[in-house]
């Protein structure tokens, strides 16, 4: 589909760029999840550390994933 | 001339009698093994119960050397039904926004992006609330009472009160759901810094202000935290 460019810049060169930024953002969000996961369980040893630690890695490998497929396939 | 109503004599004796042989929840002594703790009912070895009695391998960053855990609370799992519908819901928004053609006026990629950008948010949303109903505990020791708090992943407040400054404890239980789950809030009153500490949606309300009065006699008998 095409979309007439604003100022000379394509539409969809904006997006990408707001995408990029909003899954960079995402992904400090990630880091942040991960390092109160090892916050709370040091409050907290309540027997279920190991898988919650575990997914808390997964999330953050499926963010840089996207962020990175974002880049390349954009 | 004989009376005409005689009011019967109360049996005074067995009434006393039926309110000392009322069991106590909080057994005479604590457990020390795990078979003693395995008679007692509550005792679980579910990481993810939400009423654990005398638990086994908890810890937390403010407890005594001394001081042993005999509950530990969270919220009754009925109250995950809302965000884990919501989480199911949620998933299945890319599929019908792709049946109704959503996606047909974007550029190829853009849909794959977006699909996966929702599906991260989506497990985001999901494990958040798991971290809060997980983290969110109520612990009674041997010597006070702890309610820790994790507002949102970035904020924690814990606050405590020691068993001898525990001055009320109420429970409710009003709703067909709580009546039918049997779950409800406790409501601890105190004359330390925090002067309420609310346990809310918990499992067996009876039982935990039960174990608490109970701990409360016990500790006073002692005279501990004096």
């Amino acid at each position: 589909m095409m979309i007439n460019p604003i100022f000379g810049v394509s539409i969809w060169l904006v997006v990408k760029v707001a995408a990029l930024i909003l899954l960079g953002m995402y992904l400090v969000f990630s880091l942040v999840v991960v390092r109160q996961i090892k916050l709370l369980i040091t409050t907290l040893t309540l027997g279920f550390e190991a898988p919650i630690v575990i997914f808390g890695y997964i999330h953050l490998a499926f963010a840089i994933l996207i962020f990175l497929a974002a880049l390349v396939i954009l | 001339m004989p009376d005409v109503f005689v009011s019967p004599k109360k049996d005074i004796q067995n009434s006393v009698a039926t309110e000392e042989t009322t069991v106590p929840i909080l057994p005479e002594r604590q457990p020390k093994t795990e078979a003693e703790k395995s008679a007692i009912p509550g005792h679980s070895h579910n990481p993810l119960s939400a009423f654990y009695f005398y638990p086994d391998h908890i810890d937390f960053e403010s407890r005594a050397k001394e001081e042993k855990v005999v509950l530990l609370l969270r919220q009754h799992m009925i109250v995950n039904v809302k965000w884990v519908l919501a989480t199911i819901v949620i998933f299945f928004v890319p599929s019908v926004a792709r049946m109704f053609g959503v996606f047909s006026s974007l550029p190829s990629g853009f849909e794959l992006i977006i699909t996966m950008a929702w599906y991260l948010v989506t497990i985001a949303y999901a494990f958040e609330n798991f971290l809060s109903w997980y983290f969110n505990v109520y612990i009674v020791t041997d010597m006070r009472v702890v309610d820790v708090d994790f507002y949102n992943l970035i904020y924690k407040e814990v606050s405590d009160a020691n068993l001898n400054k525990i001055q009320d404890v109420t429970y409710n239980m009003g709703g067909v759901a709580r009546a039918v789950f049997n779950y409800g809030d406790v409501f601890i009153q105190t004359a330390a810094e925090v002067p309420e500490f609310d346990f809310l949606a918990v499992p067996n309300p009876d039982k935990v202000a039960k174990i608490i009065e109970d701990l409360i006699t016990k500790t006073s008998k002692n005279g501990r935290n004096t």
